[in-house]
């Protein structure tokens, strides 16, 4: 490293040329301590320093497409009740296949319904015979089915964290089928998780009757669903069929039923109310369960036909469990049921207590490497020490710029980079001790010193920050913060070794023209 | 030089074999002790609790036997972590870690809820305070496992690349070795003491690879200088001479990280102490490796080939 201006003289870099220098300096610190401090707000935490809650989701695939086919097979049945036929048989496979038997149609109508089946974009359309036919998923539209279900699960889990009242949330895909949901500062954790990861598909299905257990045999187009009541578990027949869903509601919120019990009250809006119109219009007598994920909520006579488009969900409700299911009704189903992988909770506490640990590693290391560095380079020591404030100043700048997450194990990193920047300053040292034990006059013995090292501290940190590249792709949350604070830290060390320190020497040097060298 | 040259290299004709016994030791406790895998790889369920008052090991172990469940607990230590690395039976604290299998998995309706109030039954002590829970399903586990690997062995590519480029072959083969040799050694230790390994040890090793290449590239780098120059016509003279010259600056280097890396081990805290213990391991046995490995795989590579010129 020599000058940056050509113009040089035997007495080292010109006035002009230290000048510059200096400007840069002074504009590099400035910028990264505006950037960097106050602290507190400009720096942003992580996870495990604030304390919050850190789950990760999967889509249920399977379910998604028997819920999708579900879907599918309700809109043939609409269809074939539409063109007249009473005698079919739909039925959906635990792979999301569907299989349509019809028996009682003629050529033309059976057209329409090929017709519709056809337009299923997702499905391979395969004709058996005249009236048998067979839908499967075409693997391509699979992915994009997987897609389009994590998208909107993220819209519904918005939605849900929303209606928390939670101020901020960082919700990130990965892959197709993966969403991990990041809430810091969180107080009641265990409710979040609740709400959110609650399926909460809601289907009307008429009852076929009470059935005695799990096992009893049903024919095919009629499943057992248990009802979870306060005297114990009870068995219903229900039909496979599903007549309205929870995306037809409006709206639902906590109320009473006629006795006083604490019950979900729940509108449909206009489609809804008029399926539902005709539901109980056709079905007055019969029992139509509430369907909530796989479990009967209850199962209600209709004893007229309703036409206001309202109803009201009981069950053994408090207060809290009313108002959860509320939220979950209002923000919408998910698209297919999230298998939880896993989940973290860091209390607040935890987060305080860690952030107090690390600033007092810091702050000792620091003090001890100061003190180490000051015995063994004497006054050079002491130059390196103010490059390791300097150093600080701009890894805290970096990382604010970058809007980076400070992590546990960041501060871990940040106390790393103590010790391995002050390696670039020790390996430049002992060239410039070298130099000048060769018999090289000072102001030649910092130049070559400085130019000789610079390969070796390049090499080294180059290896230095493969490293963190690779932890950054390898590494999650807290792992990322490290292998930024890491690479910050080179970055920093590098400026502040190569260029601040050969400037202080050069500017010390010219005032002062030394003669002999304290390193 | 106007002193005399430390005789690395003579050492080194004892020390390197003994390195490679060492190394394959290690193998050896690695192969059929392995590692005390955290709930990060083997998934499970983990609650950090604290206490209203201190309760004592022997009486957790009862409780926790009253479960059924298979269960790992670690005391937090206030102040330094002495008792991190020390753990007598009649240890006492209000702070705990526990680590079990996977609550949702392990039937029985198991749930972080009801596994507390056990506890608290059994010891007849209420929770003050869970610090933190972490549930790790096994999928995820696996795929950590993977993960890490897979970033190892990527680094070490990189890195081969690298120095390949910058060095020549040999440089890059002695200094890889050097770092397998500290890595299985970091391994092996961690895995004698049983101290748990999570995710953020895999950080450590990778920064650990880091390191180590660090110092292996600083000392190829002036072993090729004195090369470039001839100093002498002695290769393990040049050698030597090469190792004693970059000696201070080794020496300082270590000491620097040391010092940071020894209050971290002791101040950090249970989240930080594998990931600043192994890198603790790591400097040292690093440090030894740049002189004592490195060089000799030069030496016996570039001897013949020196002396020909």
């Amino acid at each position: 490293m020599y000058c940056i201006t050509s113009v040089k003289s035997r007495e080292g870099c010109s006035l002009k040329d230290l000048r510059i220098r200096f400007l840069i300096i002074l504009f590099v610190l400035g910028i990264t301590w505006w950037l960097a401090f106050p602290l507190k707000e400009k720096v942003k935490l992580g996870l495990d320093l604030r304390g919050g809650l850190d789950i990760t989701y999967e889509i249920d695939v399977d379910q998604l497409k028997k819920l999708t086919s579900d879907q599918r097979a309700q809109s043939i049945m609409d269809k074939l009740d539409e063109l007249g036929s009473v005698d079919y048989k739909v039925t959906v496979d635990k792979d999301g296949s569907i299989h349509v038997k019809i028996n009682d149609l003629p050529k033309n109508k059976l057209v329409e319904i090929e017709a519709l089946m056809q337009g299923f974009v997702n499905y391979q359309f395969i004709k058996v015979a005249d009236g048998e036919y067979t839908l499967r998923f075409k693997k391509e539209a699979l992915t994009k089915l997987i897609k389009d279900a994590q998208m909107k699960a993220v819209t519904v889990i918005r939605n849900r964290v929303d209606e928390l009242g939670v101020k901020e949330v960082n919700i990130t895909t990965y892959g197709i089928d993966r969403i991990r949901v990041q809430i810091p500062g969180i107080k009641d954790a265990q409710e979040a998780i609740d709400i959110i990861g609650r399926t909460a598909i809601l289907q009307f299905r008429l009852v076929e009757g009470p059935a005695a257990s799990m096992d009893e045999k049903v024919s095919d187009d009629v499943e057992i669903l248990p009802e979870i009541t306060d005297k114990g578990v009870r068995y219903w027949k229900v039909q496979k069929r599903v007549l309205l869903t929870g995306d037809m509601l409006k709206n639902a919120y906590v109320g009473f039923d006629n006795m006083g019990r604490i019950a979900v009250d729940i509108e449909f809006n206009s489609v809804g109310a008029q399926k539902f119109a005709k539901i109980t219009n056709e079905n007055v007598g019969r029992l139509l369960a509430i369907v909530l994920d796989q479990k009967v909520q209850s199962a209600p006579q209709i004893r007229e036909p309703i036409y206001g488009g309202r109803a009201q969900i009981t069950g053994n409700f408090t207060d809290k469990e009313a108002k959860k299911l509320a939220i979950v009704l209002r923000a919408g189903a998910l698209p297919a049921p999230l298998k939880k992988l896993g989940a973290t909770i860091v209390g607040p506490t935890l987060g305080t207590d860690s952030i107090r640990r690390g600033v007092k590693a810091i702050t000792y290391g620091f003090l001890l490497v100061l003190l180490y560095m000051m015995v063994v380079y004497g006054f050079a020591g002491v130059i390196a020490s103010s490059a390791l404030v300097a150093n600080f100043i701009i890894m805290m700048g970096i990382m604010a710029y970058f809007n980076a997450t400070l992590t546990l194990p960041g501060i871990a990193g940040l106390i790393l980079t103590v010790g391995m920047a002050v390696d670039a300053n020790v390996i430049i040292f002992e060239r410039i001790r070298e130099e000048l034990a060769m018999g090289k006059t000072v102001g030649a013995a910092i130049d070559s010193g400085f130019s000789k090292a610079f390969w070796t501290i390049f090499d080294a940190n180059m290896t230095t920050l493969i490293t963190a590249l690779v932890l950054y792709f390898y590494g999650t949350g807290p792992i990322r913060g490290f292998a930024v604070t890491l690479s910050a830290g080179i970055v920093a060390s590098m400026f502040t070794a190569i260029f601040m320190v050969k400037f202080i020497f050069d500017f010390f040097h010219k005032i002062r023209q030394y003669k002999t060298l304290s390193i | 030089m106007n002193r005399k040259p430390i005789n690395f290299m003579g050492a080194a004709k004892y020390l390197f074999p003994i390195s490679i016994i060492l190394m394959i030791i290690s193998l050896g406790i690695l192969t059929f002790k392995g590692l005390n895998y955290g709930i990060d790889f083997t998934g499970g369920t983990l609650l950090h609790l604290k206490f209203e008052k201190e309760v004592s090991i022997s009486d957790l172990r009862k409780a926790v036997a009253d479960t059924g469940l298979k269960v790992r607990i670690q005391p937090v230590a206030k102040g330094a972590s002495f008792s991190q690395i020390g753990m007598g039976m009649k240890f006492k604290s209000d702070e705990w870690i526990l680590s079990t299998v996977y609550l949702k998995d392990s039937g029985e309706g198991w749930t972080k809820a009801k596994f507390i109030k056990v506890l608290e039954d059994r010891l007849g002590v209420k929770v003050k305070e869970i610090l933190k829970s972490s549930d790790v399903g096994p999928t995820i586990g696996k795929e950590l496992k993977w993960k890490a690997i897979k970033a190892a062995v990527l680094a070490l590519i990189f890195m081969m690349i690298y120095i390949t480029y910058r060095f020549e072959f040999w440089f890059g083969f002695g200094a890889v070795f050097a770092l397998v040799h500290d890595v299985l050694l970091t391994l092996a230790v961690f895995s004698l003491a049983g101290f748990e390994v999570e995710s953020s040890f895999v950080a450590a090793i990778l920064t650990l690879i880091g390191y180590s290449l660090n110092d292996s590239i600083v000392i190829s780098d002036r072993i090729r200088e004195n090369m470039k120059i001839r100093y002498s016509k002695d290769f393990v003279e040049l050698i030597n001479v090469s190792l004693t010259q970059t000696l201070r600056r080794t020496l300082n280097t270590s000491l620097t990280t040391l010092i940071p890396l020894t209050l971290l081990v002791l101040y950090g805290g249970p989240a930080l102490f594998s990931f600043s213990f192994a890198l603790w391991i790591g400097v040292l046995v690093g440090t030894y490796s740049s002189i004592f490995v490195v060089s000799p795989i030069v030496l016996h590579a570039q001897k013949g080939a020196w002396r020909v010129k």
